[in-house]
């Protein structure tokens, strides 16, 4: 099973020709079978929000997308292994469990890195548990899977390797003539070694500085820490230099360069050995076209120097330079170079057939590879795994299983017969059924949940329980009304909700018409629209905005909660979040179960453990004593007044008048009665606390604004 | 609207009947979620008119209740049976001998299982029950004619959260209603301006988190509101304003704002509550600051209660009990207290035994034994259930040299007032103190239990969610009755 493409359709059969390389990709031949993932899909680039915190040594994965997993089994020996090849790691899922966080269970992932072979994870402690293995190429690497076992010692996965060895060699065979017959080359190339130092001097090549000395080094020159070097016969340019004089804290300081004599670009491409620093443009190998470097390589903070190539044919014909520089004297100030080699394939034994074919594959390839979005937002979301039904739990009690129950759709609807599951967990043939346009209930539901927000109240009024303990539709044909247009508008939320709220009833005034009342004292048929409780995101939200503080920037990552010193116990985190929650929307609030926000606890957000479609609306002091005496409150009041002064600049009788006005409209979205604005024109003149008060006193204005905000109508919509 | 009339605080017991449906309603609940059901009931969703349903709040009791009011003395960690209220002869017998030879040891949390250990302290029988307590606990032990000890407790959980969620919610899964929910769901508080159900954070909110106190499905104005046993407790209490004018000078435009907005928008139950809820608010910011006040209580209290002791945590535990007092005599209806830091662990005594359990029980000994005292002379003892329990109990062999690991087969928890028989044991242990063999009584049994002595039928206290009635008990619990009196 995968979460993504990069796998393939299916794993890769002996025999299969595949494109492999980047520039100029070449045909390959699989001489077994394995499930590798394609680099055509490289760059991959997963967004999310980011996270806090995240001690998760999972999270580093590139997983998104990228995953391979094995079918679940049973864990029956300790000793898993598997034989893979290529970069990346293997995670081992408990139960369907990953480990979130470290250190505990580090034995669940192991990584891969290099040569084919075995790869053995040590699982001793899940032993009886179900497992399944996820597989996750290393960032743009391939990782190929042929094999996993469990409960095999050394000597039997030899015996696998030899084995498997003895199958694959026809196919080795016919790999290795298939490639050459479509790549033409068949080993034919031509190679010329530019350089490789063996005679002892730096004959043709022009040194500045002291780092390379004036001979190539041996293995006796430099530092036996060095180490084997890696390089071809016994000379090599190597620029740790501790000769005559030099130690070795200095080898990396001395500087200069070494340059080749010039030569034509006649031939394909540049091979060569190079180490030392990884310092791009300072420890590095250049390829000088016309005295400009074109090409450039650099060693990775390895001694050992290993294979570079460079692809020249874009230089043909032209005149060009090796130089080699050491421009840095701090750690890894040193570069190495070896056995330089001009290589050229013989043109003309590709069969013309062949050629064509393989260009035209290439051209589709990479024209398909362009057309790949490798860019793509993270959408939470569970990897479909193997099917597993579950028992019956007596009472509900996870000690007592009773008997197996096959997975299906809701008996009421479909009946006791199992889902027909091709492959998987059956989630898929659930979607199915769940999304089956002939399914009413789907529709009914999200159409009532829409209905529910924006009135108060769903037709069904128990939004999460359609069930048998539900409640009745008061309405049931128009919620079919509803149900229907949702599917036939393409399921547009969007427009179901404008659908609403241009509705008549909808737009109904809460005034309550006295015979209306004593007909329908429920107002179960909607003769007026009750006020509603503004939910607690809404009410701090509307406070920033109003303040003029509110940060609209969506997604991110969250902001940490802000602790009061009310808010104590164990797992306190050590850093509290800003009071404001730096302006961010109340949805990007960080969520910690143990220390969540006394605002939207006070205002009815529900506590995060289980999904609710209906929250309650209470009515409690504690939600006055919040907007009386919260400092968050106050603050953003105040910022509000003082928006108020900067808007409605003008001061007298009448500016007064006027922002007052201001106010309401932002406030309330309405303006104010002329009773109203007498009433807050009277208490912004009045001289509160004795106090000589003009009407530019911004604390003043404070106090009108948070009067407004405890003015029920801020809280309450209608 | 009064704001400009001094507040006639503290808030006393409503004595009238109440006259109308809102008034009723205020009085039924009460506290911080008074009113909650003003919105509650006139929605169809919460069962229409809420009055002939179950799922509405302040059901009322069932029956005559015993006790009006809870103080829960949570007991962080597990406090050991064998080294309290438990005493087994048997394990200063067979001291440092190997367990398994004479009963099967089940896998324990760290299972790093030693010795038979003897308990190091003292049993002594006291009062005319002649109920025998360690000498953990001297001042405790004066009042054990009060006590209605269960020495065959289980819990299903050997581990501190799973544990915890049960013993406070009766489930073992994050996020159901507190006990303390439950009750002031059932009945309401008689407390207008506090809460009905107080934590009294000592400084130790137990493993499992705030969850221990949440109202889970049940409306938010039942959870529980976590104080602090020292300045106003809570937060947002203390007016904004510098003088208390500006502040009634504030609400006296609200008052008349929101009224002008009523006479063009119309009245409604949910505004005219949401109104109301600003006279409560005010009278909170002073009976808050005024039930948190120690001052006025008389210095031989201080002293009894240890709000005098050379001990920290004894002087905070000491406060938390007397400030549970002050509350009750408010009528909030159920109030927890959890533990102070004694610097090493709570009662969790993986290792060092005696040092550990030592300063858990010098913090809250004196304390609980000066609050158990106090209520019976002021006479509200009969009317106020005490109840003493952890989540589970310790392993009567050691863990590692000198620990105990947790053991839920059987534990002992102590009732007392509210109903309870006084002097008496329930249910026993085996000779090892490691199992319950007699009466064995479940987490179940004990809500049952707490909810009988308050008038309530807890088959009957359900709340209408995910498509089942809910209740404290689920589908178990029986009344233990051997301990009612």
């Amino acid at each position: 099973m995968k979460d993504g493409f990069i796998f393939g359709r299916a794993p890769r059969r002996a025999g299969l020709a595949y494109l492999d390389g980047g520039g100029r990709p070449i045909v390959k031949v699989a001489a077994h079978d394995a499930a590798v993932n394609d680099l055509i899909w490289a760059g991959l680039e997963a967004v999310h929000e980011g996270e806090m915190q995240s001690k998760s040594a999972l999270a580093k994965l590139p997983k998104s997308g990228r995953t391979l997993r094995t079918p679940t089994f049973e864990l029956k020996h300790g000793a898993v292994s598997c034989l893979v090849e290529g970069r990346g790691h293997i995670v081992a899922c408990v139960d369907s469990h990953r480990l979130i966080a470290g250190p505990l269970h580090g034995q669940t992932i192991k990584s891969v890195g290099g040569k084919a072979g075995w790869v053995t994870m040590n699982l001793e402690r899940y032993l009886g548990h179900r497992l399944h293995l996820e597989f996750i190429p290393a960032k743009d690497a391939a990782l190929s899977v042929r094999m996993v076992t469990q409960g095999l010692d050394g000597r039997a996965l030899g015996e696998i390797d030899r084995r498997l060895s003895a199958a694959e060699k026809e196919f080795q065979a016919y790999a290795k003539a298939a490639e050459a017959l479509l790549n033409g080359d068949g080993g034919e190339v031509e190679e010329r070694v530019f350089a490789d130092f063996e005679s002892g001097t730096y004959d043709g090549w022009a040194v500045t500085g002291e780092a390379f000395g004036d001979i190539p080094q041996t293995l006796k020159t430099i530092g036996s820490y060095q180490g084997r070097i890696n390089g071809v016969g016994t000379w090599f340019v190597n620029s740790h230099n501790i000769r005559p004089g030099g130690t070795t804290r200095k080898g990396d300081k001395p500087t200069g360069t070494l340059t080749s004599s010039e030569f034509t670009i006649d031939f394909d491409s540049i091979e060569f050995l190079v180490g030392g620093g990884a310092h791009e443009g300072k420890t590095c190998v250049n390829l000088l076209v016309d005295g400009g470097v074109v090409l450039s390589a650099t060693g990775r903070n390895n001694n050992q120097m290993s294979l570079n190539a460079w692809d020249v044919r874009p230089y043909a014909g032209r005149k060009a330079r090796i130089q080699v520089v050491d421009n840095h004297q701090g750690g890894w100030g040193n570069i190495g170079l070896d056995h330089i080699v001009f290589k050229k394939r013989k043109t003309g034994t590709t069969p013309a057939a062949a050629e064509k074919l393989v260009r035209a594959w290439q051209e589709e390839r990479a024209r398909l590879g362009g057309e790949i979005v490798r860019k793509s937002r993270v959408a939470l979301a569970m990897m479909d795994g193997s099917g597993e039904d579950d028992r019956v739990l007596i009472r509900g009690n996870a000690s007592k299983p009773g008997r197996l129950e096959p997975r299906h759709f809701l008996t009421a609807i479909s009946g006791d017969a199992p889902l027909p599951i091709k492959a998987g967990s059956g989630r898929l043939e659930l979607a199915e059924q769940v999304n089956d346009p002939a399914n009413p209930l789907t529709s009914r539901v999200i159409a009532n949940r829409i209905w529910h927000h924006l009135m108060g109240r769903g037709i069904v009024p128990t939004v999460d329980d359609f069930g048998v303990l539900g409640q009745r539709p008061s309405h049931p044909e128009l919620l079919d009304h509803l149900a229907t247009r949702f599917m036939a508008d393409g399921r547009s939320i969007k427009a179901m909700i404008r659908y609403i709220v241009l509705s008549r009833t909808y737009r109904l005034s809460s005034h309550v018409n006295s015979k209306a009342k004593e007909a329908d004292p429920k107002n179960t048929l909607w003769h007026h629209q009750p006020p509603r409780r503004l939910q607690g995101e809404v009410i701090r939200d509307s406070l920033l905005a109003l303040a003029g503080r509110l940060d609209p920037t969506p997604f991110g990552p969250p902001v940490p909660i802000h602790l009061t010193s009310f808010m104590d116990g164990r797992g306190r985190p050590g850093r509290s979040g800003p009071m404001d929650g730096a302006g961010r929307r109340s949805i990007y609030i960080a969520v910690r179960r143990n220390f969540l926000s006394p605002f939207m606890l006070t205002f009815d957000t529900p506590v995060p453990f289980s999904s609710m479609g209906r929250r309650n609306v209470s009515n409690v002091p504690a939600q006055s004593l919040i907007l009386l005496n919260d400092p968050l409150v106050v603050e953003l009041s105040r910022g509000w007044a003082e928006r108020a002064l900067k808007a409605v600049p003008e001061s007298g009788a009448d500016g007064v008048a006027k922002r007052v006005a201001w106010m309401y409209l932002t406030g309330f979205g309405r303006k104010p009665t002329a009773k109203e604005s007498q009433a807050a024109v009277a208490f912004l003149w009045s001289n509160a606390d004795g106090r000589k008060t003009g009407t530019e006193d911004v604390g003043r204005w404070a106090d009108f604004a948070h009067v407004l905000v405890n003015a029920k109508e801020f809280i309450f919509l209608r | 609207m009064k704001a400009s009339n001094p507040n006639p605080y503290p808030c006393q017991r409503l004595r009238s009947l109440p006259t109308s449906r809102r008034e009723m309603l205020t009085k039924c609940v009460g506290g911080f979620g008074a009113l909650a059901l003003a919105g509650l009931r006139a929605d169809p969703a919460f069962g229409g008119d809420g009055l002939s349903q179950p799922a509405s709040a302040g059901h009322g009791p069932h029956f005559r209740p015993r006790a009006k009011n809870i103080i829960f003395l949570y007991m962080d960690g597990g406090p050991s049976q064998v080294d309290t209220f438990d005493p087994k002869p048997m394990l200063d017998k067979h001291n440092g001998e190997d367990p398994g030879r004479f009963f099967k040891v089940e896998a324990t949390q760290f299972n790093n299982n030693g010795t038979v250990l003897a308990s190091p302290w003292n049993f002594r029988q006291y009062g005319a029950s002649g109920i025998p307590v360690s000498d953990l606990f001297p001042h405790v032990s004066q009042c054990v004619d009060e006590l209605a000890v269960v020495r065959s407790m289980t819990s299903g959980f050997p581990e501190h959260t799973f544990a915890n969620y049960f013993l406070h919610t009766g489930s073992a899964l994050q996020g159901r209603p507190s006990m303390g929910a439950w009750v002031n769901y059932g009945l309401g508080s008689e407390c207008r301006n506090l809460p009905g159900f107080v934590v009294l954070n000592g400084g130790l909110i137990p493993p499992g988190g705030l969850d221990c106190f949440g109202s889970g499905f049940l409306p938010a104005s039942h959870q529980g509101s976590v104080f602090k046993p020292s300045g106003t407790g809570v937060a947002n209490i203390t007016p904004n304003e510098a003088t208390p004018e500006r502040q009634r000078d504030k609400l006296a435009l609200i008052n008349q704002l929101d009224d002008l907005a009523t006479a063009q928008f119309g009245e409604h139950d949910s505004l005219e509550s949401a109104i109301k809820n600003y006279e409560l608010a005010y009278a909170m910011q002073m009976a808050v600051p005024e039930v948190m006040s120690l001052t006025g209580e008389p210095d031989h209290l201080r002293r009894a209660y240890g709000l005098e002791s050379k001990y920290e945590p004894t002087r905070i535990y000491a406060a938390q009990c007397l400030i549970a007092r002050r509350m009750i005599e408010r009528g909030v209806r159920f109030i927890e207290l959890t533990c102070p830091k004694v610097g090493g662990d709570r009662w969790d005594q993986h290792g060092n035994l005696k040092s550990g359990h030592e300063n858990n029980a010098r913090a809250v000994d004196q304390p609980i034994a000066a609050l158990l005292r106090d209520l019976r002379q002021r006479g509200m003892l009969d009317e106020t259930l005490v109840v003493w329990a952890g989540e589970f109990g310790r392993t009567p062999f050691a863990q590692g040299r000198n620990g105990r690991d947790h053991n839920q087969y059987g534990f002992s928890v102590w009732l007392a007032g509210g109903g309870v028989k006084p002097g008496t044991v329930y249910g026993a242990t085996d000779e090892w103190g490691y199992r319950a063999v007699q009466d064995r009584a479940e987490m179940h049994d004990l809500h049952a239990t707490m909810l009988h002595l308050l008038g309530v039928e807890h088959t009957r206290s359900t709340f209408r969610f995910s498509g089942r009635d809910m209740r404290l008990t689920d589908v178990h619990g029986l009344v233990i009755h051997d301990i009612v009196g």
